[in-house]
């Protein structure tokens, strides 16, 4: 009988991938990106059944991308990248380490380190340090995988940099610098080397112990926090969080370099150079005499008061009070000599009846000139600040006061009528207790009541501008180089 | 005049070796014509007697379509393999 058979076309067969799940420090580049895809379907998706192509195309690198470094726009190769260096980084506490030795080794670190065993597998390991921090940090255990990693880098920010404004990335880093100019008093170590000193600090110095393991000193440093400065262990881990973050914003904004008690010369700067002209100022001593009502009268479209400081001092703010007039130009000008070389430092911004601050870094010069440009007919300015602010690096006690004195009496006459005097003007006080500060702040804050307990400062409290007077300030050590003081002032 | 047409695998088929697949074809009987059976047979390399390897299966049915078959472990990694169906009669059969 008659048939037609076929042939297929020539098609290919090939080998399978390989299954690998065992740690080596010998794995090539490719070999431990395989690895890490396997462990991501196995940690993050708490399954094994997704593709290999899926879980590398999507959801391990997406979870990097979203939540390290917070931000979409970074590749999937350049994210994988980062992610690995990451390990070396930190884990690995060197910079000079493979990439494929890194990622054996962060889990291998782990399985020593976390566990003090080495008999779970990789998969294993990785599973139980993410869990680790969901029931010892966040003390939930429902949160998910990824959600948990994402917590645990807020924390960071939050606990140590005391601030949410800032980037993931930018926090971790200003976290490492900080410890190492402020705790280690060195620059010289390495960032990775930095933060495990950061960790390693904690449960030396602070718990006394070596037998803790990582996560345990963390979550330790929490609960500290919340007895020792709170003194209440009601607050919640969250809620403690929170108060962390709130530790900032109270600043002193003083005069550290007696402008009222300084030479004033009147005139005006153009082109850098001063033309003395004292028909263009009137009551120049307004300016500082500490009374916000007693302006000084600028005139002609441009003149200036220029400050002789007689040796060059260092300042980072300038403050003014108008009464009126937020729409002049006001500059301060600065320069080592008195008729030339005169650089603007800052253009200020103004408000009416108010004290508006403008900051700078920190400058030297002999001599600074506020100018006032573009002058209609005549201007007014009542009263400036020029000098150097005091950030306090802790925040003061929560038992700190504060209080309205409306300076009111109560009398009573022969005949029993009640009458109320006002004794003075009405005032808020502040008593800010520091219950533990450094030697360094409390040279700080003494050298604010050196030069601010015959003048009026400004005190930043995070909402609020206030120009207040502070009472005398002394120290009690509490401690070898430790001091407690309260810090008292009103306006 | 009878004929089959091979309709996978293609010349874009990857078949890893473990891994099982349907080989599919088509039929053309062209009249009253009738067969008795299919070979499915593997060659390596060409399509001629010397390039024969081995007898995939005998498929005893008229309205089959597909056979499932898993790539033996013992085969090498290579891109030209060829499948050939053949529709036999009982004379044809040894």
């Amino acid at each position: 009988m008659p048939y037609v058979n076929d042939f297929s076309d020539a098609f290919e067969i090939s080998l399978p991938l390989p299954t690998i799940r065992t740690a080596s420090d010998s794995l090539a580049v490719s070999e431990s990106l395989s690895r890490s895809v396997s462990t991501w379907k196995v940690v993050e998706s708490h399954t094994d059944s997704v593709s290999t192509a899926e879980s590398f195309s999507t959801p391990s690198v997406t979870t990097y991308r979203t939540t390290v470094s917070t931000s979409d726009s970074v590749s999937l190769s350049e994210s994988l990248a980062r992610s690995l260096d990451t390990w070396e980084y930190i884990i690995s506490h060197s910079d000079s380490v493979a990439t494929a030795e890194s990622l054996a080794k962060s889990t291998y670190t782990y399985r020593n380190v976390e566990t003090e065993s080495d008999s779970v597998n990789t998969s294993e390991s990785l599973a139980k340090s993410t869990y680790a921090y969901r029931t010892t940090v966040s003390a939930s255990d429902s949160i998910g995988s990824s959600e948990s990693l994402g917590r645990a880098v807020e924390t960071w920010r939050h606990i140590l940099s005391h601030s949410m404004g800032m980037s993931l990335s930018e926090s971790l880093s200003r976290t490492i610098y900080t410890y190492r100019t402020s705790v280690s008093s060195s620059d010289s170590i390495g960032t990775s080397e930095g933060l495990a000193l950061l960790v390693e600090t904690w449960k030396y110095v602070e718990s006394n112990s070596n037998s803790i393991v990582t996560a345990e000193s963390l979550s330790r440093a929490v609960e500290n926090w919340r007895q020792i400065l709170t003194h209440s262990d009601n607050v919640s881990i969250s809620d403690s969080f929170t108060a962390q973050i709130k530790i900032d914003g109270d600043t002193y904004f003083y005069d550290n370099i007696g402008l009222e008690t300084k030479s004033r010369l009147h005139g005006y700067i153009s082109n850098g150079n001063f033309t003395s002209d004292l028909g263009r100022i009137s009551n120049s001593i307004g300016l500082v005499d500490g009374n916000i009502n007693s302006p000084t009268t600028f005139s002609n479209t441009t003149a200036c008061v220029v400050f002789d400081l007689a040796s060059s001092q260092s300042i980072n703010f300038l403050a003014l009070y108008l009464v009126s007039g937020s729409g002049q130009s006001i500059k301060l000008y600065g320069s080592n000599s008195q008729g030339s070389g005169y650089n603007l430092i800052a253009t200020a911004s103004v408000g009416d009846n108010q004290w508006i601050i403008t900051e700078f870094n920190s400058i030297s010069y002999r001599y600074f000139a506020i100018q006032l440009e573009s002058i209609s007919s005549t201007a007014e300015v009542n009263e400036i600040l020029i000098g150097t602010s005091l950030k306090p690096e802790i925040r003061y006690s929560l038992n700190s006061k504060f209080h309205y004195s409306p300076n009111n009496i109560l009398s009573e006459s022969y005949t029993g009528n009640e009458y109320i005097f006002q004794k003075g003007n009405s005032s808020n006080k502040y008593d800010l207790k520091y219950s533990n500060i450094s030697s360094s702040l409390k040279n700080k804050f003494q050298n604010l009541w050196e030069k601010s307990s015959h003048k009026k400062l400004l005190y930043y409290d995070n909402t609020a501008i206030n120009y207040v007077m502070l009472n005398p300030i002394s120290f009690d050590e509490i401690a070898y180089n430790r001091y407690s003081t309260f810090v008292s002032f009103y306006s | 005049m009878a004929s089959i047409t091979i309709t996978s695998p293609t010349s874009s088929s990857d078949w890893e070796r473990g891994s099982t697949h349907n080989i599919t074809w088509t039929k053309s009987l062209g009249g009253l014509e009738e067969f008795d059976y299919i070979e499915l047979k593997l060659y390596r390399n060409g399509t001629s007697s010397g390039d024969y390897l081995s007898l995939i299966t005998t498929i005893f049915s008229e309205s089959a379509s597909s056979h499932s078959w898993t790539i033996p472990t013992t085969l090498s990694a290579d891109t030209d393999y060829y499948i050939e169906a053949k529709m036999r009669y009982e004379e044809d059969m040894p």
